[in-house]
């Protein structure tokens, strides 16, 4: 190779690199004077694949964590659930109908004559309400 | 003796005439129940019919020149006796409760209610003839404030009539029902009182 036609080197000692390659892609012309700038494209962002893994996990992670919920209150509420049932049975046998006792009945008696003697028929009705004398007429 | 004593017997029977055609109300015949739905003119005409009012002329113009303000006073009495007839149904439905009550509660008690049970019933029945009749004195109070009684004095007076002899029916149907609940329903429950007292315990079981 004729030396005249290779590069100038500065420093002989070390060999001249060659060119490294342009990692982020070919370099885009200038724009020309007086034409307005164009989009530049863009390369795809590592970070995105990571976006959705994070995505992806968090939904996974939100369901497990709805499930566990939901399986502890199922738990819980079936066990809360029983012993009302059983209150239930026992106000049902407490509050149904008993065999009559003297005092029921007496009780019973009492208070029909209450309701009865509560009742002035004279009061409510009296009997010359509607006369001709009383109507003035 | 003879000549003296007819012309009495004749006096008396015209004065028993008399009392019959313009005698007290409770003389006169029951109303009739009107028919269902009936409107207030064939009301009015049922119950002239029934009343049969002769009136003079001197009290027609006593009752034309009154009745207005007799309505008034009918009125009142219609807007008080709405809810005594409301409670009194009341009650009997609250007695009527209890019976029933303390049939199941006897029943359990192995008691024999067969009569007690006829009793409620007989009641109940009590009850509704009570209802019956309190509905249909409060459509006589109703049709005798709603009259245009100067224009048709008979047919006030018959309607009034006629409210004052359901008010008697009122009348006589609670104190029908008071002494059944006092001389039946209140022995026979006593009855069950006694026959429930726990016995007194024998010397031979100390």
């Amino acid at each position: 190779m004729d030396p005249q036609q290779q590069p100038y080197n500065p420093n002989p000692l070390q060999p001249q690199q060659p060119p490294q390659p342009n990692i982020y892609g070919p370099v885009l012309p200038s724009p020309a004077p007086g034409v307005p700038p164009q989009p530049q494209f863009q390369p795809p962002m590592p970070p995105k694949s990571n976006k959705k893994v994070f995505i992806i996990g968090g939904a996974v992670a939100g369901i497990v964590v709805l499930l566990i919920i939901v399986a502890v209150v199922a738990l819980s509420g079936g066990n809360k659930n029983q012993p009302p049932a059983e209150e239930h049975q026992e106000t049902t046998e407490a509050e149904g109908p008993q065999p009559a006792t003297a005092v029921d009945v007496e009780h019973a008696n009492n208070s029909i004559s209450q309701d009865i003697s509560g009742l002035n028929d004279d009061r409510d009705f009296p009997v010359d309400q509607l006369e001709e004398k009383t109507l003035k007429l | 003796m003879k000549i003296h004593v007819k012309p009495l017997v004749g006096v008396m029977l015209l004065a028993a005439l008399l009392v019959v055609s313009n005698g007290p109300v409770a003389a006169q015949s029951s109303p009739a129940v009107p028919a269902p739905g009936g409107s207030f003119a064939q009301r009015l005409e049922q119950r002239k019919a029934e009343r049969v009012i002769q009136l003079g002329e001197r009290d027609l113009q006593r009752l034309s020149g009154r009745c207005i303000a007799a309505q008034g006073d009918v009125r009142s009495i219609q807007q008080k006796t709405g809810p005594i007839l409301a409670n009194r149904t009341k009650v009997y439905q609250r007695i009527d409760a209890k019976l029933w009550v303390s049939i199941g509660q006897l029943k359990l008690a192995d008691k024999d209610t067969f009569e007690l049970e006829k009793q409620r019933l007989a009641l109940a029945e009590k009850a509704a003839a009570f209802q019956t009749i309190a509905t249909l004195y409060q459509q006589a109070l109703d049709d005798t404030i709603v009259i245009n009684c100067q224009a048709d004095v008979v047919g006030f007076k018959a309607l009034l009539d006629t409210a004052r002899l359901y008010q008697a029916q009122v009348r006589t149907q609670s104190s029908d029902i008071r002494a059944y609940v006092v001389d039946q329903i209140k022995p026979k429950l006593a009855g069950y009182a006694t026959e429930l007292q726990p016995k007194p315990a024998t010397e031979g079981e100390h």
